[in-house]
C-alpha cells in the first residue's frame, strides 16, 4: 500500500547518470492530498505520484526524477529551479533534455492548491515555459486542469479527433490535462489512484501501444487514455472526465515516452484474449493495470518482475489467476491455467466506487438497554415482577441504497423492546396463579445515512438518522384468557458506527459496529401512562451486496 | 369539614407507640411470594356482580378496571361503605403484620384500615390512609400474643371516589418493624390465655404461674 504523508522526499533524485549522446530526460513528479480552503483532503494524489515515479524509472526516457509529496509552493518552485538549472548547463553544451511536469493533486480555475498554499497558474506556466529543454511535457491530473492551457489563451482540447496534431512536433511543449477547465477530476477507491493517472500509466506500461512497436508515444497514451478516463467516468455520480491535451511542438517524428518492449519482464495478452483484465499486486493487491482487452489485438504490459494476481471477466464468465514474472521474460497469461470463479465475485471497482449505484443488506444483532418509566413503575406498584434483566437483545435488517458518494437511505424492520411481567394472586382456595403481562414492540422506517470512506474505503465511519412507525402488542394472560392489545406510535432514532469492509475480492461484503438511540413511545396504558419502547442499542452485523 | 362516624367501640390503644403509621411509595424489598393471609387480595375474583370472598357491610362495591381492562380494583360507591374479611389465621400463623395497600383516594373521601381480633365489634388496630395515587402504602402493627379470627375492614366515608385494587396481609420478616409492644385483646373467651381479668370476657383471670387462663 503507497501510503500518503510519510514520504516527504523533497530531493530524490533517481542515482544520476552521465550524460549520454542522446537527450537526458527529467521528471519532477509531485502529488499532493492536502485540501485547499474549503476543499476535502484527497486520497490518493500520492499514490498517483508513486505510480507515476515507477513508470517513469522502469520504462521512461528519464534518467533523473525527483518526487516531492505533499509539497508547498516554495518547494515546488525550489525543485523547479534545480531542474531549470541543470537544463540551463545541457542547453549551454548544445545537448538535448526532456522534462516531465507531472502533479497530481488539488486545483482551481486560477491555482494548484497546496493545502495552505497555492501556486498560482500564470506562475507555473511561467517557469515551464521558461525551461531550457528541448522538449517539455506537462501532466496535471486535477480539477480543471485544462484551464492551464487557458493561461496562454489557447482553447484546449475539447475532443482529440478534432485537435490531434497528426505530425508531432520534437521540440517545444505539450500540456496534457485530466479534465477539461470546466470539469472535475476523479479518483477510484477501487483502483487506489486517479481514474486519469491509472490508465496513463497502464498505457505507457504497453496497453497503448497501438502499433505493437514496443514504444508508447504521447499521441498513443493520450488517445488511450482519453477514451478509457471518458468510458469509466461517464457513469459516475460526478460525470464524464475528457482528457485533453495541449501541443505547442516543432520539428518531426512522434515523441516517445515509454518503451515497455525493453522491460525486463512483461504481461502478454494474446491476441485471442478478451475481457476485462484487472493485474494487481498479489500481496497488498494495488492495482496496477485495468484494459478492456478486445480480440485481435495483442497487448504486452511492462511490469516489474514479481507475484502478481490477475482477475479476467468475459460477461458472465470470471477467471482469478496467479502469475509470477520473472526477470527477462514475458510470461503470457493464459485463462487454462487460471481459475474459474462466479462472476458476481469478480468485479472491477470497489463498493464505495461513486460511479456505481449500490444496493446493500445489512443484518444486526445487538442488545438494548432496559428503560423504566412511569408505565413500568405501575405494573411493579401492581405487584407485577420482571426478572433481573439490564438488556434486551434487539435484530433488525435493512436495505441500504448508496445513489451517491456517502449518501445513504436505508429502509428496514426490526424489534425494539420486549419485556414480560408476572404476579401471583392467590384464590379463595388459597390456590396461587399467575397472572402475566408482556408486550413486545417492533419499527420499521427509513434512515439517511452519511459516510466518508477512509483507508482505501475498507474503514467507513458514518452517521444516520431515522424515523417510522412503531407498533406494539401487550398481552395479559390469567389463566384460560388472553388479553391482547395492539398499540401504534412513532419512532425516531440517531447512531453513529464504523464499517469495516473486506479487500478487493470481498469489497462488497463487510462486518459493522454501530451505537443508536431510538426513542419510541409506543404502549400506553389506561392511566395514560405511555412507555418508551427505544433506549439505547449497541449492536454489531453483517453488510452485503452489490 | 364535616366527618361521620360510625357507632362501635374503639378500643384505646395501650401504647400510642404500639401502633404506628409508615407509608412509602416504594418498597422494592417488599415480595409478593409471601403468602397472603386475605383471600382475594387484588379483588380479581367476582362471583358476578358480588366480590368474592369480601363482605360488604355497607354501601355498594363495583368492579372498575384500573391500568388495563383486565386488571380489577374495587370502587367503594356510596358516602358511607365498610368492605370486610374474615382472616383465616391466628397468632400461631402471624405475631407481627404487614398491610400493603394499592388504592386511588380521591378528594371528599377517606379511608380507614381496620382490624377487630375475635370478630367481636370491638377494633383493636384502626388507621387513616391517605396515599398517593397508586402509589403501593405499607401499614404495619404487632397483633396481640393471641388472638383468632380476625376481621379485616374497609372503611371508606365521604362522597369522593375510592378505589382498591389491592390489599395483602401478611407475616412481617423484618423485625426491625415488630418492636412495639402488641395491641391490647380484651374480650377474651373462656379458655383463652390472659395476664389480666380486664382482658377476659368474664372478668376472671385465673394465674397459674406466669400464664393465666380466662374463665
Amino acid at each position: 500500500m503507497l501510503t500518503l504523508g510519510l514520504l516527504a522526499l523533497t530531493a530524490a533524485y533517481a542515482a544520476p547518470q552521465e550524460p549520454t549522446d542522446g537527450a537526458e530526460g527529467y521528471a519532477l513528479i509531485i502529488g499532493s492530498n492536502q485540501p485547499g480552503p474549503g476543499q476535502e483532503p484527497l486520497q490518493h494524489a500520492g499514490d498517483d505520484a508513486l505510480r507515476m515515479e515507477a513508470v517513469l524509472a522502469e520504462l521512461g526516457d528519464t534518467d533523473r526524477i525527483e518526487m516531492l509529496l505533499d509539497p508547498d509552493a516554495a518547494e515546488v518552485l525550489g525543485a523547479l529551479d534545480d531542474v531549470e538549472a541543470a537544463l540551463a548547463r545541457r542547453s549551454a553544451r548544445g545537448e538535448q533534455s526532456l522534462f516531465i511536469f507531472y502533479y497530481s493533486g488539488h486545483a482551481r480555475a486560477q491555482a494548484l492548491d497546496l493545502g495552505d498554499d497555492a501556486l498560482a497558474l500564470d506562475d507555473l506556466r511561467a517557469r515551464l515555459d521558461a525551461m531550457a529543454s528541448t522538449v517539455t511535457l506537462v501532466v496535471l491530473d486535477a480539477c480543471q486542469a485544462g484551464a492551464l492551457t487557458q493561461v496562454k489563451g489557447v482553447s484546449p482540447a475539447a475532443d482529440f479527433s478534432t485537435n490531434s496534431v497528426s505530425r508531432l512536433n520534437t521540440e517545444g511543449m505539450a500540456v496534457m490535462a485530466s479534465s477539461s477547465a470546466t470539469e472535475l477530476s476523479q479518483e477510484s477507491a477501487a483502483l487506489g489512484g486517479s481514474f486519469f493517472t491509472h490508465h496513463l500509466v497502464t498505457g505507457l506500461r504497453g496497453a497503448a501501444d497501438g502499433d505493437a512497436d514496443g514504444s508508447v508515444t504521447l499521441d498513443e497514451v493520450y488517445r488511450y487514455a482519453y477514451h478509457r478516463t471518458l468510458v469509466d467516468t461517464s457513469v459516475t455520480a460526478v460525470g464524464s472526465q475528457h482528457v485533453t491535451l495541449e501541443t505547442d511542438l516543432r520539428g518531426r517524428g512522434e515523441m516517445t515516452l515509454s518503451r515497455p518492449g525493453d522491460a525486463s519482464a512483461s504481461l502478454w495478452l494474446p491476441a485471442e484474449l478478451a475481457g476485462e483484465a484487472l493485474v494487481f499486486h498479489a500481496d497488498s493487491e494495488l492495482v496496477v493495470a485495468e484494459v478492456h482487452k478486445a480480440a485481435g489485438e495483442e497487448m504486452n504490459l511492462a511490469l516489474l518482475p514479481g507475484s502478481y494476481g490477475a482477475t479476467v471477466r468475459q460477461g458472465e464468465r470470471a477467471f482469478r489467476c496467479a502469475l509470477t514474472l520473472e526477470e527477462g521474460e514475458r510470461t503470457h497469461l493464459d485463462l487454462t491455467r487460471c481459475d474459474a470463479v462466479v462472476a458476481e465475485a469478480v468485479t472491477a471497482k470497489g463498493p464505495m466506487d461513486p460511479r456505481v449505484e449500490h444496493w446493500m443488506v445489512e443484518l444486526t444483532l445487538g442488545m438494548m438497554g432496559i428503560q423504566d418509566d412511569a408505565y413500568t413503575e405501575t405494573l411493579t406498584n401492581f405487584s407485577f415482577e420482571e426478572p433481573i434483566q439490564l438488556f434486551m437483545p434487539s435484530v433488525s435488517a435493512w436495505l441500504a441504497w448508496t445513489p451517491r458518494p456517502y449518501v445513504s437511505l436505508l429502509a428496514g424492520i426490526g424489534g425494539l423492546d420486549s419485556r414480560g411481567y408476572a404476579r401471583e394472586m392467590r384464590a379463595l382456595d388459597d390456590s396461587i396463579h399467575e397472572q402475566r403481562f408482556s408486550w413486545y414492540t417492533a419499527r420499521a422506517g427509513l434512515a439517511a445515512r452519511a459516510s466518508y470512506p477512509i483507508w482505501r474505503a475498507r474503514i467507513v465511519p458514518y452517521a444516520q438518522v431515522g424515523a417510522g412507525p412503531a407498533w406494539g402488542t401487550t398481552s395479559f394472560k390469567d389463566e384460560d384468557i388472553s388479553d391482547d392489545e395492539q398499540h401504534w406510535g412513532p419512532w425516531i432514532g440517531a447512531a453513529g458506527g464504523v464499517q469495516l469492509m473486506a479487500g478487493p475480492r470481498w469489497r462488497h461484503f463487510g462486518v459493522f459496529a454501530q451505537a443508536e438511540a431510538v426513542t419510541a413511545p409506543v404502549i400506553n396504558n389506561l392511566f395514560d401512562e405511555t412507555h418508551d419502547s427505544g433506549g439505547p442499542i449497541v449492536s454489531m452485523g453483517l453488510r452485503g451486496g452489490y | 369539614m364535616y366527618r361521620a362516624t360510625m357507632k362501635r367501640t374503639v378500643v384505646k390503644r395501650a401504647s400510642t407507640a404500639g401502633l404506628w403509621l409508615l407509608a412509602l411509595t416504594l418498597m422494592g424489598s417488599e415480595s409478593s411470594c409471601d403468602p397472603d393471609l386475605l383471600g382475594n387480595p387484588g379483588f380479581d375474583l367476582w362471583c358476578g356482580d358480588d366480590i368474592c370472598g369480601w363482605d360488604v357491610e355497607a354501601g355498594e362495591v363495583e368492579r372498575v378496571s384500573t391500568w388495563h381492562e383486565r386488571d380489577f380494583a374495587a370502587a367503594l360507591v356510596g358516602d358511607e361503605v365498610i368492605l370486610s374479611q374474615l382472616g383465616d389465621f391466628t397468632h400461631d400463623d402471624a405475631d407481627c403484620l404487614v398491610f400493603e395497600l394499592l388504592a386511588d383516594v380521591g378528594e371528599d373521601a377517606w379511608l380507614t384500615v381496620e382490624l377487630d381480633f375475635l370478630d367481636d365489634g370491638i377494633v383493636e388496630f384502626s388507621e387513616p390512609i391517605v396515599p398517593e395515587s397508586w402509589e403501593p402504602i405499607y401499614l404495619r402493627t404487632v397483633p396481640p400474643e393471641w388472638y383468632r379470627d380476625a376481621r379485616v375492614r374497609l372503611y371508606k366515608e365521604g362522597s369522593g371516589e375510592v378505589q382498591v385494587a389491592q390489599i395483602r396481609l401478611r407475616q412481617e420478616e423484618d423485625e426491625r418493624w415488630c418492636e412495639e409492644e402488641p395491641l391490647a385483646l380484651t374480650n377474651r373467651p373462656e379458655g383463652a390465655p390472659c395476664t389480666e381479668s380486664e382482658e377476659c370476657e368474664s372478668g376472671s383471670c385465673e394465674q397459674s404461674g406466669t400464664t393465666g387462663v380466662c374463665l
